[in-house]
């Protein structure tokens, strides 16, 4: 039997911590999704942000001044 | 012409005056839906009963006795809603008078069936449903868009002139541009929303999809519950980007959207704006990371792994990927929310609407929802919300209204986004590119719709 590779790893490892019972569907879906919104996450998690949150964000109105 | 293919506010002014019978109306709306719905898919229920206890108890309002269909979102009194879906994530619904339904009854209109969506809400194409997939009335091998699938379905196919739909990430405007009609998303908090499933929402609205700007400010005025007046857009002031999600499009959809944009320049006698919008990079990861995650605090890995085969797959592999997401990372989308916010506040100060298309490809088929841009092939979810995030995630108006038909007869869209409580401008807007292109694109229809 091949070896799951890193991600697949991560993904049952991860569901059954969380109590799922992950089957090839959920590797396959979640490898399709993680190839498309992976990348920009890890971009996020890269990026040099400006500001901080809004701590009274309103959004039916634009930003207060900080 | 029959009445019902008449715009929803000659409809309503024909009903007033008398010219027009209402009752003959509801009974003529039921008579389309039962011919045209067949090959759409896009009204999953009719309740003839209580439409006529809508119509009998109808006050005098400004959509007086006029058919209108509702997505499977909010529930009825008569019906709980399935939000698409055949298992709930939270407490089973139950029927009720949510906020949407008690804005139409005020305002007289007829509720006359259920429309369809995609499921959960979790979708840009429509062709996944409980109900089996709407088709999109120009083509129905196409997706109708999602996750208003229904009423963009319904409105293009005139099985109505007006439809509530719900915009979380793009849900009204993907599926107005794939099916050529115009759709409004409003400033977050404008419209009605009461009983939605996800209630502490903080990027889904309710709004209409008309077939044209007017119609929707008719529709809009009801469910804002005040009127939404017309202004004077003379001097518009049209913001374009050079990014992705202008630029990384079919070229026959940017080449539509640049001709409207010049078009709508030349009517308002305004002007074009280049802008450069600090962190539009990350926005788009940003409004899909907050997008999916907020109703996170009610839903538990426990429920997720009870959902029946009932649910489809991928909507059940995609609620379990939810909780595998790095909470860094969503976080972090939380600041990029404010730096964007912040950003397009600077933008507004310089320009009045900031314009790229509503989609970056036409409708895509149904078996197999990808498009094609100079970037290659992708997934439509993830093209269509790369155009239509950023005005969840900031809380702007945004709409999307019909700029043209491709080489394949499908619809293109166009979509306008303006600062914060200014969605009577977007409506001004698209009002002004309608008369300048002589309302050739809006009055344009499939042919379920021409009699061909």
């Amino acid at each position: 039997m091949e070896a799951a590779d890193p991600f697949e790893q991560f993904v049952r490892t991860g569901l059954e911590r969380l109590g799922f019972t992950p089957d090839d569907v959920d590797v396959a879906v979640l490898r399709a999704t993680d190839s498309v919104y992976g990348g920009q996450i890890e971009a996020l998690m890269d990026a040099d942000l400006d500001g901080d949150v809004e701590l009274d964000l309103d959004l039916s109105r634009e930003p207060r001044p900080s | 012409m029959s009445i019902l293919d008449r715009p929803l506010r000659e409809q309503a002014a024909e009903i007033a005056s008398g010219s027009a019978d209402a009752s003959e109306v509801l009974d003529a709306t039921l008579e389309r839906i039962e011919e045209r719905n067949p090959d759409l898919n896009a009204v999953v229920e009719t309740f003839a009963e209580q439409s006529r206890e809508m119509l009998q108890d109808a006050p005098d309002g400004p959509l007086r006795g006029v058919p209108v269909v509702i997505k499977d979102e909010w529930p009825l009194p008569w019906r709980a809603h399935r939000f698409g879906a055949a298992e709930s994530l939270g407490a089973a619904p139950e029927p009720g008078e949510s906020g949407p339904y008690r804005a139409l009854r005020d305002a007289g209109a007829v509720i006359v069936g259920v429309a369809n969506m995609h499921e959960y809400g979790a979708g840009s194409t429509g062709h996944i449903s409980v109900y089996g997939p709407a088709r999109n009335p120009w083509d129905t091998s196409r997706c109708p868009g999602g996750s208003s699938s229904g009423p963009g379905s319904a409105v293009g196919g005139r099985l109505v002139a007006g439809a509530v739909g719900a915009d979380g990430i793009g849900s009204i405007r993907y599926p107005a541009a794939y099916c050529g009609i115009t759709g409004l998303k409003p400033t977050f908090g404008r419209s009605a929303m009461e009983g939605h499933p996800v209630a502490r929402t903080t990027t889904v609205v309710s709004g209409p999809m008309c077939p044209d700007a007017a119609d929707c400010r008719l529709l809009g005025s009801a469910l804002f519950g005040e009127q939404l007046q017309a202004g004077d857009v003379s001097g518009l002031r049209i913001g374009v980007v050079r990014a992705p999600v202008a630029e990384d499009c079919a070229p026959e959809v940017r080449a539509a959207c640049d001709t409207a944009v010049d078009a709508l320049r030349s009517q308002t006698g305004g002007e074009i704006v280049e802008l450069d919008i600090d962190g539009l990079e990350h926005s788009h990861v940003a409004a899909i990371l907050i997008g999916t995650t907020e109703e996170l605090d009610e839903l538990s890995p426990a429920r997720v792994a009870a959902l029946g085969d009932d649910v489809s797959p991928i909507a059940r592999a995609l609620l379990k990927y939810r909780f595998l997401l790095p909470a860094a990372a969503i976080a972090r989308a939380h600041r990029v929310r404010s730096l964007m916010r912040r950003s397009l506040a600077d933008a507004f100060a310089d320009v009045d609407v900031i314009a790229w298309p509503a989609v970056p490809a036409p409708a895509p088929p149904l078996d197999n929802p990808t498009v094609e841009l100079p970037s290659g092939r992708h997934a439509a979810d993830w093209a269509n919300s790369r155009s239509g995030g950023l005005a969840n995630l900031t809380g702007v108006p945004s709409i999307s209204m019909p700029v043209g038909l491709s080489s394949e007869g499908l619809p293109i869209g166009l979509q306008l986004q303006a600062a914060w409580g200014r969605d009577e401008l977007l409506l001004d807007a698209a009002e002004a590119l309608e008369r300048a292109t002589g309302r050739e694109h809006v009055e344009a229809l499939p042919a379920i719709a021409a009699g061909v």
